[in-house]
């Protein structure tokens, strides 16, 4: 199994290191390797345990083997650096390109089986003929046995015509009226005659024979609800007789729809017959047609495995293709990053010399008022005191005792002023003449000519700016014009790498020392590209490179000036 | 000239005018009767004797007696109306009540209708085989309601209720129902539906109308009232001989029992209700039918046992005989009115009443009986003889049976056919005269104011000090209104008693007594 970039952190803390303890090249190196990255922690790891130089080198080149094998680019004595593996890639003709391809192996070849001669075509013949042949379906009439009831009953209920003679509900229902009626009669005959000492009088009998004649009204009144039921009944008993005679229909129809069934059955047994005989059939010749495919199969999957084949072979020849081309493309654009980064060096080697300048115009400002302090000191204390005392008399060039006031000490005055006010003129013109279009300097020089007074040496200018884009030059401009010496700590601090690093031999102007502020591949590849030859080219042809910020770039990485061709078909980035 | 002192004689002089009635206390003195005979508050306060009685009829063995509209009585063993002789009963008592067309006879369960002149049974039976099954009713088919006989007629009517007995094969079918339509025929019976297990019973079969067995009956609103026992029973609405119909409506029968103790002695017909007594309480059913009659009892002297004749109304009065005299009823508390009989007892009282006075015939306890009048006007008592009467009667006159005979008295209008007494012997005995001293007297002279009918008679006699021999004091015959003086020949005594008796009618409107009052010894 591969290893993963989870695997290399594990093995990186297993060995008591951070990712802090690499560079970001080794670290990129890990994202897409990680088992080179793993290795880069054990090379590292021994590097750290080793306690002699000669382990450490060791360890160093085993490192240095791995970022140069796997990554294209060695990391320098402390493994923090990048310098590229040269490739002799220097252009986009240079990246390889593919030419035709050939295969060698033998195609497969596939010979067709004999046609395939079905067993049942007899038995399936026979059975669609007796499916074709099959007689008709002949159903038997239907006999309605309640018509005549229907009729009758139907007539009943059209020519209907109540007769409470013949309806038992009528019959029921006088029986209870007149029942009810008789005992209401006598009820009412006993309760009224007892007005009258029991005696029935006429109209005991009156109001008893009404109470009954109230009881057969209701009789009478039952009649229209009784018609009613009676029409009811006759009505259901029609309904009756025709949902019987529905049933017997259904009936009719439930032994016809089984005698179909079964007809439908017999003819559907036919067909299951000759369907399992075409089953049979079909199964016969899909054997048939298996073995008939799995040769036609095999056939295709040799000529698969054939032109899979030849497709890897193709693919391998398309990778190495397309590798050679990763590779160069990937050694161009690096060559193209170093020169970018040359371009980066060389601007911010211009900024700094430019921060130097105005640094040391500063300092000389400084110097400047506290010239003019000085003058205005000295001027009060002979106010002050009206009498020149020994420094007063030594500042202006008078004698001692020499009083103030008067035309005499205001000339003495005037020229001790004119002179710091040439000096300080004096300063601005060296200072606009050496470097007339930096703004920059210009305005420090105006700060301190305007008694600012902040900046007081220019190791303080040079802590204060660290973090600005001063340059070497600036720092020669100023030291240059203000005679400043600088401290080696602090300019090491500035970081810039091979100019003051040495402790001792300070700048070397003017050999070819000024190579070592540059990248020397993309010193190289940047000379390459403008026509200059490497060794007899000066600082001032790179300088002139530099400059041309339309087809060079530059930038300062890790102390050193990177210097780059720019592209120009590359507004979208390769 | 002096004088010699002449001193008052002590005679004085005494009129009694006013002669009470009967009245055998201690106490009653020359205004009441200590005895007395046929005597009669006609008059009062003036003595006569009674009318003269007018008998109707002679009988042989009458048990029975009453009136209306006609007189009717069991003579014997035969039931006579108007003196026609109607139907047979049973020998012995009878107890009558008129209810409508109805004369009814108990304990005989006897009818007669003056209006048919019809005799008969308060009861019908009828026995054979018969048939249970579907008929008709209304006109209309019927189910399981129907009794059917190939034999004799029922003898029933439609609305009879009928006791069925007898069935073994279909025993559910012993039952009292109601016949509410008979065939034509009279063969079939209909009553309401589906009360009958159908089919032919196997055995004889009853069918019956009974009533109950009432020893006292009246008649009140229309129904036959009746009691025996502990239980008061009624007939259904003008029809005295279904008492078994409960069809839930106001011409039912009805039947209660009451829970005190003792037998029912009586029952009368009175202001509109039937009261019927014990010796104890009187029970007097209030309500208008059925559903609504309840027996109020009130706890008070009722009828005396074997008195259930006595009851009789007489100025709005009803009166009867308890076991502590006769009382006076007037819906409330009876009032004893037997102050005058003293302490003495009578039973089995008869009465009757013409309207204004009652008459009682009852046994005292020597079993001696008696005929008193009470008249309510004036509260008065009078005793009239001896007779026995086995009842009494109002129709145009009032009627009193004896066993013998039938008589009209009272002021009667002489009954066509009937015959008037021979003679009346009638006699008025004063109680104790003292004339209000207690010393001794000598009445000397009488001085009676009277009037006799023609060929009538006065006998006025004395009885000194609670003797043994009445000393005749004079004999008279005057037939005007006059004062006869008669002298007496004087005797000195503590008290004494007048005695004045006759024959044929008279009237004496006052006794005048001249006495002379002597000293203590």
């Amino acid at each position: 199994m591969a290893a993963t970039y989870q695997d290399f952190t594990n093995e990186m803390n297993k060995a008591g290191l951070t990712e802090d303890q690499f560079s970001s090249y080794d670290l990129e190196l890990a994202k897409k390797n990680p088992g080179a990255g793993i290795e880069l922690v054990y090379a590292k790891r021994d590097y750290l345990a080793a306690d002699t130089d000669s382990k450490r080198i060791a360890a160093n080149a085993t490192a240095e083997k791995i970022r140069s094998e796997s990554g294209g680019y060695t990391g320098g004595s402390f493994g923090t650096e990048y310098h590229p593996t040269e490739t002799g890639i220097t252009s986009m003709n240079d990246i390889a390109t593919p030419s035709s391809f050939a295969y060698s192996e033998q195609q497969p070849t596939y010979t067709a089986p004999s046609a395939y001669n079905s067993a049942y075509t007899d038995t399936e013949s026979s059975l669609l003929d007796s499916m074709v042949n099959y007689a008709d379906y002949k159903r038997d009439p239907y006999t309605n046995q309640y018509a005549g009831q229907q009729a009758e009953l139907l007539s009943g209920v059209t020519n209907f015509k109540y007769d409470p003679s013949t309806d038992p509900l009528y019959s029921a229902y006088k029986k209870q009226y007149t029942r009810e009626g008789q005992r209401s009669m006598q009820d009412t005959l006993g309760s009224v005659s007892a007005a009258t000492g029991g005696i029935p009088s006429s109209y005991a009998v009156s109001a008893g024979q009404q109470a009954n004649d109230y009881y057969m009204g209701q009789l009478g009144d039952k009649i229209p609800e009784l018609s009613q039921q009676a029409f009811a009944n006759a009505q259901s008993k029609l309904n009756a007789v025709n949902t019987q005679e529905q049933l017997d229909y259904s009936k009719y129809w439930d032994g016809q729809n089984f005698d179909y069934q079964a007809y439908l059955d017999d003819y559907e047994r036919l067909n299951s017959n000759l369907s399992a005989a075409n089953a049979l059939d079909t199964t016969a010749y899909n054997q048939y047609a298996t073995d008939r495919d799995y040769g036609l199969n095999e056939y295709n999957t040799l000529l698969g495995q054939y032109n899979t084949n030849r497709n890897f072979g193709y693919g391998q020849y398309t990778d190495e293709i397309a590798n050679q081309q990763y590779l160069d493309t990937t050694a161009y654009d690096r060559a193209a990053a170093a020169s970018s980064a040359e371009t980066a060096s060389q601007q911010y080697a211009d900024t700094l010399a430019q921060q130097d300048f105005e640094n040391q115009y500063k300092i000389e400002a400084l110097n400047q008022t506290a010239e003019s302090n000085e003058y205005n000191n000295m001027l009060s204390r002979w106010k002050a005191t009206g009498t020149a005392d020994s420094a007063t008399a030594d500042y202006f060039g008078v004698d001692e005792g020499a009083k103030y006031g008067g035309a005499e000490s205001e000339q003495d005055v005037a020229k001790k002023k004119a002179e710091i006010e040439s000096i300080v003129a004096n300063t601005a013109q060296s200072y606009a003449s050496a470097n007339a279009s930096n703004a920059a300097a210009a305005k420090y020089y105006a700060d301190i000519n305007g008694d600012d007074g902040t900046v007081s040496d220019i190791d303080a200018v040079l802590n204060d700016t660290s973090a600005g884009n001063w340059t070497k030059s600036n720092v020669d401009a100023i030291k240059a014009e203000f005679g400043y010496t600088t401290d080696q700590e602090v300019m090491d601090n500035l970081g810039w790498d091979g100019v003051y690093t040495d402790g001792t031999g300070g700048e070397t102007a003017g050999s070819s020392s000024w190579k070592d502020d540059y990248d020397q591949d993309s010193l190289n590849s940047a000379a390459k590209y403008a026509g200059l030859d490497p060794e007899t080219m000066t600082e001032s042809d790179i300088m002139n490179l530099i400059d041309d910020t339309d087809n060079y770039s530059s930038k300062i990485i890790n102390g050193k000036i990177y210097i780059a061709k720019k592209t120009k078909n590359s507004a979208g980035g390769r | 000239m002096r004088q010699p002192t002449v001193t008052n004689d002590a005679i004085a002089r005494h009129t009694s005018q006013s002669f009470g009635g009967y009245d055998i206390r201690e106490s009653s003195g020359e205004q009441s009767a200590a005895a007395m005979t046929n005597m009669s508050s006609d008059q009062y306060p003036v003595m006569t004797p009674r009318k003269y009685r007018y008998k109707t009829s002679v009988q042989t063995s009458l048990t029975a007696f009453g009136a209306y509209d006609k007189t009717f009585l069991v003579d014997g063993t035969s039931f006579y109306y108007d003196g026609v002789s109607q139907g047979t009963v049973t020998a012995g008592t009878k107890v009558f009540a008129a209810l409508n067309a109805y004369i009814i006879i108990m304990p005989d369960k006897k009818y007669y209708k003056p209006a048919t002149d019809e005799f008969g049974s308060l009861e019908a039976s009828w026995t054979g085989t018969v048939s249970f099954a579907d008929g008709t009713l209304y006109e209309e088919p019927a189910t399981a309601n129907t009794i059917t006989t190939s034999g004799t007629a029922f003898p029933f009517s439609a609305g009879d209720a009928i006791a069925i007995s007898g069935c073994t094969t279909y025993p559910n079918n012993n039952q009292t129902s109601i016949i509410r339509e008979i065939s034509a025929d009279a063969k079939s019976l209909y009553f309401y539906e589906n009360i009958f297990d159908v089919g032919a019973e196997s055995g004889t079969v009853t069918l019956a109308r009974t009533i109950p067995a009432m020893d006292y009956i009246c008649e009140c609103s229309n129904r036959l009232w009746g009691c025996k026992g502990d239980t008061i029973y009624a007939s259904a609405l003008g029809d005295p001989t279904n008492f078994n119909k409960f069809d839930g409506v106001a011409t039912d029968s009805f039947a209660a029992d009451v829970g005190s103790p003792g037998d029912f002695t009586g029952c009368f017909s009175y202001l509109g209700y039937p009261i019927f007594f014990k010796e104890d309480s009187i029970y007097k059913v209030y309500g208008s039918k059925p559903s609504n009659f309840e027996a109020m009892k009130s706890a008070t002297l009722g009828c005396a046992s074997g008195s259930h004749l006595s009851f009789a109304i007489a100025g709005e009065v009803l009166y009867y005989l308890s076991r502590a005299g006769i009382m006076a009823y007037t819906g409330g508390i009876p009032e004893n009115i037997s102050g005058p009989f003293g302490g003495a007892r009578y039973k089995n009282a008869v009465g009757g009443s013409d309207g204004i006075k009652y008459y009682v015939s009852m046994q005292d306890s020597a079993d001696a009986w008696h005929l008193f009048v009470f008249d309510p006007r004036y509260g008065v008592w009078h005793r009239e003889d001896a007779t026995h009467a086995v009842g009494f009667g109002w129709y145009a006159n009032l009627y009193m049976a004896l066993s013998a005979s039938v008589w009209v008295i009272g002021t009667p209008s002489a009954p066509s056919g009937s015959t008037v007494e021979s003679s009346l012997a009638w006699s008025y005995e004063t109680g104790d005269i003292t004339e209000n001293d207690v010393a001794k007297k000598e009445t000397v002279k009488l001085i009676v104011r009277c009037e006799l009918e023609t060929s009538s008679t006065v006998k006025i006699e004395i009885l000194y000090d609670s003797g043994s021999v009445w000393v005749t004091a004079k004999d008279l015959t005057a037939a005007v209104k006059q004062s006869y003086y008669i002298p007496l020949l004087p005797r000195r005594c503590d008290h004494y008693r007048l005695k004045i008796s006759g024959t044929g009618y008279a009237m004496i409107y006052s006794i005048t007594r001249e006495t002379a009052h002597g000293s203590a010894y």
